[in-house]
């Protein structure tokens, strides 16, 4: 197969067809120089021909994220998967038909980290919560990564910092599964405890938790969907406790009325019955 | 993020692009004027930030009672629905890349295995796309009258301007 000439504004072009928003280019020597990422995810270590990652990104709605757990939330989650899922495989696709070699690295995987591929494709950096924050939608992004054998220049990596290091995350997070303070980089995550959850909301319909993302107050979505008062989700639980139709939790209780099993049932692994 | 000027026109050109066949467009009043719906479940309680509901639907060949095979119809449901959800996705990432903030409700809301409550969503495609004039516009003359659609909603701050306002 003869090799095309391909320029980083046509794979840009390619990417953005497909539905992705965000792309970023990141050489797979980042991995090495900058050592912030653990060496167990080089890109290398899972296909040896890697020369750059291409990073592709897509927003998630914040309107959606702070009702959660919803079955809407899931339902965004598996369509925005599913459309970067169909791109990343379109463009490796893309890639090969013009002579080189590329492979799509799924987002469900344990080998390859796309947050820290994301930070190395100068999309954005990685906040406390471990999530890239990125300056349009904070941490409130989904990432695929295509390896290709294709030599590019790599993107300027973000220097500032976008984490404010504010550990809302860690306040909001309701099985307290991030650990440490701010004068750590990143939190450290009790993965079973997150993971845990995780699945009792899988049982439920109405995963993924994203508590962690929805309250991280960086990203100008937070202008765009005119959100900007953290107190609603601090005080959310001892509002709708003293009185669950509090006015200003409404829209959020609907929401979480419909398409998900009660949550309460679950989670103390009682029958289920009914709606929340 | 920006602030440009979207017309009708750009936006169902766009949702067409990705794959929809039918574009409406309803205003929140209509929700309020007809009463069809409790109120919990008017696109603005659901979201405070909309004033127009767009919705995008595409034709099901055969519904189940018309089809001896099962799978043949819950396939083509799934497919719809796959293409109808990213159209969905894409358009409100179109309008909030204009300074439109939006939001897509996905066409199955209602849950997996849930038989309490099988036909209840969040939010009814049916009812939107009712007010948006499906079932009378003109633009799908050639689908057969009874056609079957399936259907998605993308809740929008994007306003109707007087003379967008009505069936399209």
């Amino acid at each position: 197969m003869g090799q095309l000439e391909l320029t980083k504004a046509e794979i840009i072009e390619q990417a953005q067809q497909l539905g992705a928003e965000f792309v970023g280019f990141a050489p797979v020597d980042r991995w090495i120089a900058n050592q912030a990422a653990p060496l167990l995810v080089h890109p290398r270590k899972i296909w040896p021909q890697a020369k750059t990652v291409i990073v592709l990104g897509v927003p998630l709605w914040l309107p959606l994220l702070e009702a959660a757990p919803t079955v809407l939330g899931r339902e965004q989650a598996i369509v925005t998967n599913e459309l970067l899922t169909e791109a990343a495989f379109r463009l490796a696709v893309f890639l090969k038909r013009s002579g080189h070699e590329a492979i799509n690295v799924s987002q469900a995987n344990s080998v390859f980290s796309h947050i820290w591929a994301g930070y190395y494709a100068g999309l954005g950096t990685v906040g406390w919560n471990n999530s890239l924050l990125i300056p349009e939608y904070g941490p409130r992004v989904h990432l695929v990564s295509v390896f290709t054998a294709l030599e590019l220049d790599g993107d300027a990596m973000v220097q500032a910092e976008l984490c404010t290091k504010c550990l809302y995350c860690q306040k909001i997070c309701p099985v307290q599964a991030l650990s440490g303070d701010n004068s750590n980089k990143q939190a450290k995550i009790d993965q079973t405890a997150c993971l845990s959850h995780e699945k009792l909301l899988q049982k439920a319909f109405c995963d993924p938790c994203g508590s962690c993302i929805k309250v991280c107050p960086v990203g100008e979505d937070r202008q765009l969907f005119q959100s900007n008062n953290f107190a609603k989700y601090f005080e959310e639980q001892e509002i709708l406790a003293h009185n669950p139709a509090a006015e200003e939790y409404k829209d959020w209780v609907h929401i979480r009325s419909y398409g998900s099993f009660a949550l309460e049932p679950v989670l103390l692994n009682l029958p289920k019955q009914g709606k929340c | 993020m920006v602030s440009v000027k979207l017309t009708k026109a750009q936006i169902i050109a766009k949702a067409k692009e990705f794959g929809a066949e039918f574009v409406g467009f309803a205003s929140i009043d209509k929700w309020a004027k007809h009463a069809d719906v409790a109120i919990e479940f008017y696109p603005q309680k659901i979201w405070s930030q909309t004033r127009t509901v767009v919705i995008l639907g595409v034709p099901l060949w055969l519904s189940i009672e018309q089809t001896l095979s099962l799978a043949i119809a819950k396939e083509q449901e799934r497919v719809t629905s796959d293409l109808l959800d990213e159209a969905a996705y894409r358009i409100a990432l179109f309008l909030n890349n204009n300074g439109y903030p939006s939001v897509n409700i996905p066409c199955d809301s209602n849950g997996e295995n849930i038989a309490d409550f099988p036909t209840v969503t969040v939010f009814s495609h049916v009812w939107a796309a009712h007010y948006a004039g499906l079932g009378q516009n003109r633009a799908l003359a050639n689908w057969q009258h009874g056609t079957q659609w399936n259907l998605v909603s993308i809740l929008s701050a994007f306003e109707l301007e007087c003379d967008q306002l009505g069936a399209t």
